[in-house]
């Protein structure tokens, strides 16, 4: 909500200290945050002035109208200027705005001295439409010093309503009143404590024009007088012209036939329209508050919504048949609406129709057929209370967000919709020599059910005492009417105001006493929880594996989880993958990359590629974080448990449902060390570290090199992941070394299998070391004749490891030799030779089972 | 050229044989050099159908176009199958090469481990760590961390938080929706659905922090990232007041960002709380002086004195009655702030995209621990 600064201080006692910065700190203090203070920028630069008409000489013999001017700039601006105008309305003694030559006018028309008609014009002066503060270009535009002061030679801008300060409050979705001048106003009043005049109260209600039906009564006939109170065009009902009773027959009747969408409709015809531009005042408001000028009578509709926070409606009389009713629309119903655009409208929609059908999607936007245009005689003025899901729904579902809709949206005040028609209606016969013909009204809007709080309570949410009169004087300040339920002053019984829907609840009521209390004053205590038992393991081992891995020398990074085929493509991934089953967002960022991420190790290319890029590394990266796939029956029908009660464990359950599994994974890319060992050696380190130990075996899957990459088991034998190195093409579609590595893991998996570590009983005495070598078929693992000799030598073996692998020349082809070095140990005892022997023995025959055999030493 | 020497270069007959030449040659090459000479001897300079074009110019206009055509027919299928021979060459060979690569995998962890690769220092993301030391501070007041998926369902994250579907609060946050409107799933657009869960989950009283990674609908750039990271606490107890709230974040500021720090509330709006505020800490470099000391400019918080750091409030009693607390017994507070927001004023990181990058000379700057 943009808030001028001249219109708040009619609405407002400000002090002469505050300034725009001091008011926007206040409001901010009490729940309305003031995200900047705008000053009206001016859509022209350079000398544009007041000036006078001293003098008016018509030219003759030209083939228009041509009129040479003297006219007063101001002694600094050189004295009297001759100026050369066309306009017919210029006039002497009339106020206007110069555009000097050195100024540029919107559209970029720069002004310069020149000659026309054998004559010197020094300047133009301008219309309001070449100034930007009006459509208006029938002539040129007069101000009114009575209306805005202002002297000869000061720059047009402030007079022109550029150079106000504009509060702009960023209104909370609960706070609908606040969308609104009145609003605003009683916020500012609240915060500097200073008297607020609410402009519905100086609307004197209660004559005769507020009830049904045509008014009838006090006759004047006449145009308005002009002389509201403010200068800005108050007239009462009581000014209003009315019309008599026998033109009664073209009101329009108001009939609701919706109930659950509306629940209060005041029609009121007004005839003897006439088309006129907006007064300065009121354009110069509607710009400041963000909304363009457009004609007098859709202008003043607008205005009011901005005064009142009522949006309201004008349709042409002519175009209307019968009377108007708020009703659902039916399937198959059409409107176009003033945008333009030819809407299908359903039941769910809400629309102001006539006889013929929809003429107006309620609360959001206006039809084209009903349009108010230049010619336009008689309106219907439309004021109406909409409830705010009904229109919330129309808004989403045709995405249109309109003004009117943000505000039905957020809480219209049921009860100011009379009070905005007559307000609109006196401006209406102000401006636009319109009277009022009659007024019929429908609905009586719901009244605010009564709270009942203890006097106590806002003070006992606050954790200080505040007393039950603050509590009191407070609810009063914003409009609450308050009684005591026993008359001890231990309980109230708190009535909003109308303009206030958001107040249903004791909660909301203690957030009004204590933010006008100022939560600057709130005391600070600090509770503790009890019995609270630190990190979980698992949450201690997670914290755990971030350490160790940036401890063995990786980065850390964080991707986005978005993701795409193009990615699975640059991996390899068979069109059958189970990675290209993937969660797919209806709204991505990016078309490429719709779907959540099932794998690590792109969105790790993809960061290396970048660190090459940028001359880094190389170097080992890792992520922890959820991959998602899609889970059988996530696309079931949804559930949608009730929220005043705990939903049942069936309803969590069948919430939990619909999401997809997001395991915890951790991948590893290394373009450093180009050993395809080590993205293995790092796994096992991890595991080793949570307590684990891993398997590995060959696989061929992707995106790694089918020779050079590992399936990994856990002990038990659950998959834990894949590490090797990478497949040769996929380092070259990442520019990456061709050696490159990478691992992913289901951390989730490892993290569960992560056990408590039982100390093993250590030997003291010395260990026997044996080496020995087989030659053994190229096919067989090594870790097959490792385990083979494990077994067989039994408790006495500490270790068997490979210190060799040799293929070559020395050895016949198809066969590999392998070097281990044992270490055998007894617990209790040195070993013997004889022990030694015997083990080295066991060592050999359980190789031989396995197709080893000592390799015979050059 | 003599132009029957051209008409004899041309022939029909000639550019047939040199064409099936050709071809046999291409299939029979084995290895990517033999197709290399072999594309030199049949696609090069001097080879036949090369020769052949060159003499065109020498034929008498009318048979040129004729034979022009069927020049340029037979290099076409030549080159055609050059290409298709050096893709299938190419797949075998890489596909050889796989195989000669192809090791003991198990050597992996057979083999004795004391000549590992040295690959530079380590470090931890900075998120990862001060979401590490926020939960700290919070273990050692009692509180305890809870969990939730980043993908969402609507109803954790919207219904019951008091955000009811066609309120305007749900386009608040510009949301990421999974498949079609109705899956009833989103990603989460804020931590918030965690404190449902920790409250359906566990046994009064609840303290609990949860740090997560939260998404909403924003380009990236300097300031904005449409995947970023909050933590949001929850204590709900006997007697829990707006006091407690304040001294708990009070705390929080302190121990992130120094000794002496306030923070400041300041009435919002958020459905699932009531009273609701948004926190500002006290700028932490001039601690308020650019408010009061006209002479100091104060860039860490633009001269306003304060840091806008989060929201929070008193748990809405719609909430707690949705999970079936009695709100004449316990209350509770709410609160939740961006870790990018919180990191990037700790250590004056002035583009959010430094978080996004992976690039690995920010992460070392931190090491593994805040």
């Amino acid at each position: 909500m943009r808030v001028p600064w001249e219109w708040l201080g009619e609405l407002v006692d400000l002090p002469e200290s505050a300034s725009a910065r001091s008011v926007a700190d206040a409001l901010t203090r009490v729940g309305l945050a003031v995200e900047s203070i705008d000053r009206s920028a001016a859509p022209f630069t350079g000398p544009v002035v007041i000036g006078r008409v001293l003098a008016v000489e018509e030219l003759t013999g030209l083939r228009k109208p041509i009129r040479y001017c003297a006219v007063d700039v101001g002694a600094e601006h050189g004295g009297t200027r001759s100026i050369i105008c066309g306009a017919p309305n210029v006039a002497e003694a009339a106020h206007v705005v110069v555009a000097l030559p050195g100024s540029v006018l919107p559209g970029g028309v720069a002004i310069a001295e020149r000659t026309a008609y054998r004559r010197t014009s020094q300047g133009m002066i301008c219309s309001g439409r070449e100034l930007g503060v009006s459509d208006e270009q029938a002539g040129i535009l007069i101000l009114d010093p009575s209306d805005t002061p202002m002297t000869v030679g000061e720059p047009a801008a402030r007079v022109l309503g550029f150079d106000d300060p504009i509060l702009v409050v960023g209104v909370t979705p609960d706070r609908g009143y606040a969308l609104s001048m009145r609003g605003i106003a009683r916020e500012v009043g609240l915060a500097l404590d200073v008297p607020f005049h609410d402009p519905v109260s100086m609307l004197h209600p209660g004559t005769g024009s507020t009830g049904t039906g045509s008014t009838g009564t006090g006759s004047t006939g006449t145009g308005s007088t002009g002389t509201g109170s403010t200068g800005t065009g108050w007239t009462g009902p009581a000014d209003a012209p009315t019309v008599p009773m026998a033109e009664a027959a073209i009101v329009a009747s108001a009939t609701i036939a919706a109930a659950e969408g509306a629940d209060r409709l005041v029609l009121r015809t007004l005839t003897g329209l006439t088309d006129a531009a907006s007064p300065a005042w009121l354009s110069r408001r509607l710009r400041a508050c963000g909304m363009r000028s457009i004609s007098a009578a859709v202008d003043i509709t607008n205005y009011v919504m901005l005064e009142l926070g009522q949006p309201l409606h004008a349709f042409d009389r002519s175009r209307v048949s019968g009377g108007l009713t708020a009703r659902w629309a039916v399937a198959g119903e059409r409107l176009q609406t003033l945008d333009g655009i030819v809407r299908e409208l359903s039941p769910a929609d809400l629309v102001i129709a006539d006889d013929r059908g929809p003429l107006a999607l309620a609360g959001v936007m206006g039809g084209a057929s009903s349009e108010v245009t230049a010619d336009t005689e008689a309106v219907i003025l439309e004021a109406a209370h909409f409830l705010p899901v009904a229109i919330a729904r129309s808004s989403r579902r045709h995405r249109l967000t309109t003004e009117a809709s943000r505000r039905f949206e957020r809480g219209v005040d049921p009860q100011v919709a009379q009070a905005a028609s007559v307000r609109a209606a006196g401006l209406l016969a102000d401006v636009c020599g319109a009277a009022t013909v009659g007024v019929a009204e429908a609905g009586v809007p719901a009244v605010s059910a009564p709270i009942v709080i203890a006097a106590g309570h806002p003070g006992a949410v606050a954790g200080m005492p505040i007393g039950a009169d603050e509590v009191r004087s407070r609810l009063i300040s914003v409009g609450c009417a308050v009684a005591d339920v026993a008359g001890d002053g231990e309980r109230l019984t708190v009535t909003a105001p109308s303009w206030r829907p958001d107040l249903s609840e004791p909660a909301d009521l203690v957030e009004e006493v204590l933010r006008l209390r100022g939560y600057d004053e709130l005391p600070a205590t600090l509770p503790v929880g009890r019995g609270g038992r630190g990190f979980t393991l698992r949450q201690r081992r997670r914290q755990q594996v971030g350490r160790l891995l940036a401890g063995m020398g990786a980065v850390e990074v964080l991707t986005y989880p978005f993701t795409g085929p193009i990615s699975w493509q640059a991996l390899g991934l068979p069109p059958d993958d189970e990675r290209r089953q993937a969660v797919r967002l209806a709204n991505p960022l990016s078309e490429e990359r719709p779907f959540l991420r099932t794998e690590m190790i792109s969105g790790l290319l993809e960061v290396a590629h970048r660190n090459n890029a940028r001359g880094n590394g190389p170097a080992v990266i890792v992520e922890c974080g959820p991959v998602m796939r899609p889970r059988p029956g996530m696309d079931g029908p949804v559930v949608h448990p009730a929220v005043d009660r705990r939903p049942t464990a069936a309803e969590c359950a069948a919430l939990d449902a619909l999401l997809p599994e997001q395991p915890l994974h951790l991948g590893l890319l290394d373009w450093s060390s180009g050993e395809w060992a080590e993205p293995i050696r790092w796994i096992a380190d991890l595991a080793a570290d949570l307590g684990c130990t891993i398997a590995v075996e060959p696989t061929a899957d992707a995106p790694f090199h089918p020779g050079r990459a590992a399936l990994v088991r856990l002990a038990g034998g659950q998959v834990l992941g894949h590490a090797g190195q990478l497949h040769p093409e996929v380092c070259a579609a990442y520019g990456l070394p061709p050696a490159s590595g990478a691992a992913e893991i289901d951390l989730d998996r490892l993290l569960d299998a992560a056990t408590e570590v039982i100390a093993a009983p250590l030997s003291s005495h010395p260990v026997a070391k044996e080496d020995l070598a087989f030659v053994v078929a190229d096919d067989i693992a090594s870790e097959v004749v490792a385990r083979a000799i494990r077994d067989g030598v039994g408790p006495l073996i500490e270790s068997v490891t490979l210190f060799d692998a040799y293929r070559g020349p020395q050895i016949p082809a198809g066969l590999v030799s392998l070097a281990f070095t044992l270490r055998l140990r007894a617990p209790d005892r040195t070993l013997s030779p004889a022990e030694i022997r015997a083990a080295r023995q066991a060592a050999l025959d359980a190789a031989a089972r396995v197709g080893a055999q000592l390799r015979e030493e050059a | 050229m003599d132009p029957q020497q051209a008409a004899l270069l041309v022939e029909p007959d000639r550019v047939a044989a040199a064409l099936s030449e050709a071809l046999a040659a291409i299939a029979a090459a084995a290895t990517p050099p033999d197709l290399a000479a072999t594309r030199q001897l049949h696609d090069g300079d001097r080879s036949p159908l090369a020769l052949a074009n060159r003499a065109l110019g020498s034929l008498p206009p009318s048979e040129r176009a004729a034979a022009g055509a069927r020049i340029g027919a037979a290099r076409t299928s030549i080159r055609e199958a050059l290409l298709a021979r050096e893709g299938l060459l190419h797949q075998q060979w890489q596909a050889a090469t796989l195989r000669a690569e192809r090791v003991d995998v198990t050597e992996a962890l057979t083999r004795s481990e004391q000549q590992r690769p040295r690959v530079g220092r380590g470090g931890r993301h900075p998120l990862s760590t001060i979401a590490e030391r926020v939960a700290e501070v919070f273990t050692a007041l009692g509180y305890e961390v809870a969990e939730g998926p980043e993908v969402e369902a609507e109803w954790f994250t919207f219904d019951a938080l008091n955000i009811p579907a066609d309120h305007p609060a749900r386009s608040m946050q510009d949301t990421f929706f999974v498949t079609s409107g109705e899956s009833g799933v989103v990603l989460r657009t804020q931590t918030s659905p965690i404190q449902i869960r920790a409250l359906l989950a566990r046994p009064l009283p609840v303290y609990v922090i949860a740090p997560g990674r939260v998404y909403r609908t924003d380009e990236l750039d300097a300031t904005h990232t449409p995947v970023f990271h909050q933590v949001e606490g929850l204590a709900v107890d006997r007697g829990i007041t707006m006091a407690d709230l304040k001294g708990t974040l009070d705390h929080l500021a302190q121990a992130m960002f120094g000794s002496g720090l306030v923070t400041r509330l300041r009435p919002s709006y958020f459905p699932f709380t009531e009273p609701s505020a948004e926190v500002d800490l006290q700028c932490f470099a001039c601690r308020g002086a650019c408010l009061t000391d006209a002479s100091v400019a104060c860039r860490t918080c633009g001269n306003e004195g304060w840091i806008e750091w989060g929201g929070c409030g008193m748990v809405n009693p719609r909430v707690l009655r949705g999970v079936g607390i009695d709100t004449d017994t316990y209350s509770g507070f709410a609160f939740g702030m961006g870790l990018e927001r919180t990191l990037m004023n700790r250590h004056r990181i002035v583009d959010m995209r430094a978080l996004v990058e992976g690039d690995i000379r920010f992460t070392r700057q931190f090491g593994s621990a805040l």
